[in-house]
């Protein structure tokens, strides 16, 4: 033990399990809580046990939710004709701040990882199959990331569904991001940009 | 600390923080690198899709030899093989070769060799047949094996160096076959004269000829057997390659 009080000592210990804290942040943390006024430490903490008590995943498209179906699913001005496939329920988060998306979502909690032996069956895909199935989607949009699992991912994913009839699979665009510089741009990048272009 | 730049390929890479990697690269020069790609994970980042598996870059790394994780300042892509991510399988498979150098290979001074036997095939699966995936992969292990100066014994017996003409018993602890008479002993298992003769073929073959092998002939479940088992014997710590597994699992999707 370094400090004099185990209870400081423990919660340094708990703060520096958390992702991106090393032991320096996780004692600036601790010693914070400390002086800052004890309504404030109640909150944050009683805003952790909550978290774990009462946020779960929607038994539908398994975004996070408090409610069961979750607030996107349960809105009846949503398209459920339109499923976007994300891998993380932050993805969810990104694809609302855009506005653009009125349809519901299917959270895969990943993406085909071979070397970390994620396969198919670590995924929400038999979810996804049996939102699907028995009809009324007409389209699935794969929004996984632009990188070599999330392409393995989206490719699963279209042979996987290729065969129900009257729905298309489509992926979102790649390429070049906004304010970016061609200039700067990797070859893979621009390849993708090219053969996925627009008539304008 | 001295910027160093050598060619590499990229194993594989973890999530570091907000929106940096660590990326684990065979480099030609000094072996097994991880480095800190910082910012690499932005939709603006400097690195691109340079540090996707299996791409081929010329790396500069701030390098630190007391550190056990480098600083990446660069990498420009030299070989990208975009058609190993055009398929589940074909992904799951050549990920195997990239899994197999992160476990196998040790240590700070480089193989150019072993770089070269995995980019070749690399590019062989990026355009193989993908029934011929299974054979090239085990092509590939038996050969790196033998660039890690631990390469199976199969063509004479073990104990008395009697030639071998009808299959063996095949011990993966001591290193490969032993005819009839010498017996294998406990651990051991028959090896038939044609998985013999096949893994004869798999390691002196170069990669790409492995592409026009006829697929259906191969004795997949015999070799198999024998250098899962060998590697299991002759590596650290090694259970199977996990991307093994998830491409017996995404086989019903082949190509």
């Amino acid at each position: 033990m370094q400090y004099s009080s185990a209870l400081l000592e423990t919660v340094i210990t708990e703060l520096t399990r958390l992702p991106g804290l090393g032991r320096k942040s996780a004692q600036r943390i601790a010693f914070h809580l400390l002086r800052s006024p004890e309504g404030d430490a109640k909150r944050l903490a009683q805003s952790i046990v909550d978290l774990k008590a009462k946020v779960e995943d929607c038994r539908i498209c398994g975004n996070v939710t408090e409610t069961q179906p979750c607030a996107i699913c349960a809105d009846s001005r949503r398209d459920n004709s339109v499923i976007c496939v994300v891998e993380q329920p932050m993805d969810v988060l990104a694809i609302e701040r855009t506005g653009e998306f009125r349809g519901s979502y299917h959270v895969l909690k990943g993406a085909l990882s071979p070397i970390d032996g994620i396969g198919p069956e670590q995924l929400k895909l038999s979810e996804l199959i049996d939102r699907v199935k028995p009809g009324g989607v007409v389209e699935v949009i794969v929004a996984t990331n632009p990188t070599a699992q999330g392409e393995a991912t989206a490719l699963y994913i279209a042979r996987l569904l290729q065969n129900v009839p009257g729905l298309r699979v489509t992926r979102i665009a790649r390429g070049v991001p906004m304010g970016s510089d061609l200039e700067f741009s990797d070859q893979v990048t621009l390849a993708r940009a090219l053969s996925g272009r627009k008539e304008i | 600390m001295a910027i160093v730049q050598s060619e590499a390929l990229v194993l594989r890479s973890f999530r570091l923080g907000e929106t940096s990697l660590i990326v684990s690269l065979f480099t030609r020069e000094f072996g097994l690198l991880r480095c800190v790609a910082k910012g690499a994970r932005g939709s603006k980042s400097r690195f691109g899709a340079s540090l996707e598996p299996g791409v081929r870059v010329n790396a500069v790394v701030y390098r630190k030899l007391s550190r056990d994780l480098q600083l990446l300042s660069k990498t420009d892509i030299v070989e990208v093989l975009p058609a190993l991510w055009e398929d589940p399988y074909r992904f799951a498979v050549a990920t195997q070769v990239l899994e197999f150098l992160e476990r196998a290979a040790y240590g700070e001074s480089g193989d150019p060799e072993l770089l070269d036997l995995a980019c070749e095939t690399l590019r062989t699966m990026s355009r193989a047949p993908i029934a011929s995936l299974e054979l090239i992969v085990r092509g590939f292990e038996i050969q790196a094996c033998e660039r890690l100066g631990y390469a199976p014994e199969l063509t004479v017996c073990l104990e008395c160096r009697s030639p071998l003409h009808q299959g063996g018993l095949f011990h993966p602890i001591r290193g490969g076959l032993l005819c009839g008479t010498c017996g294998g002993g406990e651990g051991s298992f028959r090896l038939s004269e044609r998985a013999r003769r096949v893994m004869v073929g798999l390691s002196e073959e170069p990669i790409p000829t492995l592409a026009g092998w006829a697929a259906e002939r191969y004795p997949g479940i015999e070799v198999a057997k024998a250098v899962e088992r060998f590697l299991a014997a002759h590596l650290e710590r090694f259970d199977g390659l996990r991307a093994s597994r998830v491409a017996e699992s995404l086989g019903q999707y082949k190509g």
